[in-house]
């Protein structure tokens, strides 16, 4: 039964965990690492669930708590200064940006936020509400209202402007 | 709450990060694979806990005074209650994963406390289970001969190396307990 449930997690939110991992970690090993062990705590989870929360809460708490704990552990963030802003991976003023590179440089400047900035600003990135950001991180709306918009403001920063 | 503005934007641009199909149910067999290894992991956990006390009874069985005796019996519930720090800091990893962000750093940060002493308690079972042993080995090895044959295979240089083997765990385990809690502190 465990199983069953267990791949059908998998199918539904395998995608939206991998770019959550993108969170956490930068490297392509690094991230596959971190998305096994967040599959296996899931599993691990899963007779455990009770229906509390809803199972998008369930898969996305686990997804953050072990996320911030694989990173602590590896403490494989870049080296990046504070204040500075993400160099623009543009070659050129008049060439198209590289999607791929550019939500790279997003990744990164969402790699510096503090833990909690940083799960609100992957739930917001996935579409997820005010109130269910609330619920996931067991705080306000008014709460997570504020690390968004600091968060925002911080990505704004980071990125200098040019993908805002 | 509909995206506007840069929100809009870094939405598209996260969410056009896709994953195959193909892709996903390759992470099924992964994950499958590694519930195997941490299943076997912990089978080889207690298997090392059981060989480790056997020795430790092969040598109480040579034993030669009451201090012999005394050291070895030490040494033996060192080593269960060691085997069963592990298992409840195993546990207590796998514990409230789901909990919200608050809850789970306090546990994340008890559970780091726990792997510092537990390392530390490791190493000093082991230290005292050289102490133990080298006498023994002494002993076997004057009366037995130096060599690579089963019997020394399997109660000098095995155990030997699998207690080098369980320090450097330990060492990698604390290290990576104390850059954690030392995370936790600075993110609190």
């Amino acid at each position: 039964m465990t199983n069953i449930a267990f791949d059908r997690i998998v199918r539904t939110y395998g995608e939206v965990l991998s770019r959550v991992a993108w969170g956490y970690v930068d490297g392509a090993a690094d991230h596959d690492d971190l998305l096994q062990d967040i599959l296996v705590a899931i599993w691990q989870a899963l007779p455990r669930f009770r229906g509390d929360a809803s199972e998008r809460t369930f898969v996305f708490r686990i997804a953050h708590n072990r996320g911030c704990t694989f990173a602590a552990r590896r403490r494989h963030h870049e080296p990046l200064n504070d204040d500075a802003p993400i160099a623009d991976p543009r070659p050129g003023p008049d060439e198209a940006l590289d999607d791929a590179r550019r939500r790279e440089r997003l990744a990164r400047a969402i790699r510096t936020l503090p833990d909690v900035q940083r799960q609100a600003v992957l739930l917001r990135l996935e579409g997820f509400s005010l109130s269910e950001i609330a619920a996931l991180q067991a705080t306000s709306e008014a709460n997570v209202s504020v690390r968004l918009t600091r968060g925002r403001d911080r990505l704004r920063e980071l990125l200098g402007g040019s993908d805002g | 709450m509909k995206p506007t503005g840069e929100w809009l934007e870094w939405e598209q641009l996260w969410r056009a990060d896709r994953t195959s199909p193909e892709r996903l149910e390759e992470l099924i067999e992964r994950t499958r694979r590694a519930r195997r290894s941490l299943w076997l992991v912990r089978r080889l956990s207690t298997a090392l806990a059981v060989v480790a006390l056997a020795v430790v009874g092969a040598a109480l069985w040579h034993a030669g005074n009451v201090f012999e005796i005394s050291l070895g019996l030490v040494v033996a519930c060192g080593i269960v209650v060691v085997w069963v720090m592990d298992r409840v800091n195993q546990r207590q990893a796998a514990a409230k994963v789901e909990a919200p962000p608050e809850e789970y750093v306090a546990m994340r940060r008890a559970l780091c406390v726990r792997q510092d002493r537990f390392a530390r308690l490791a190493w000093i079972v082991t230290a005292l289970d050289l102490v133990f042993l080298v006498p023994w080995w002494i002993g076997g090895i004057s009366v037995h001969g130096a060599g690579f044959h089963l019997a020394q295979v399997l109660t000098v240089w095995g155990p030997l190396a699998l207690m080098g083997g369980f320090v450097w765990w330990t060492i990698r385990l604390r290290r990576r307990a104390r850059a954690e809690l030392e995370q936790l502190v600075e993110a609190a």
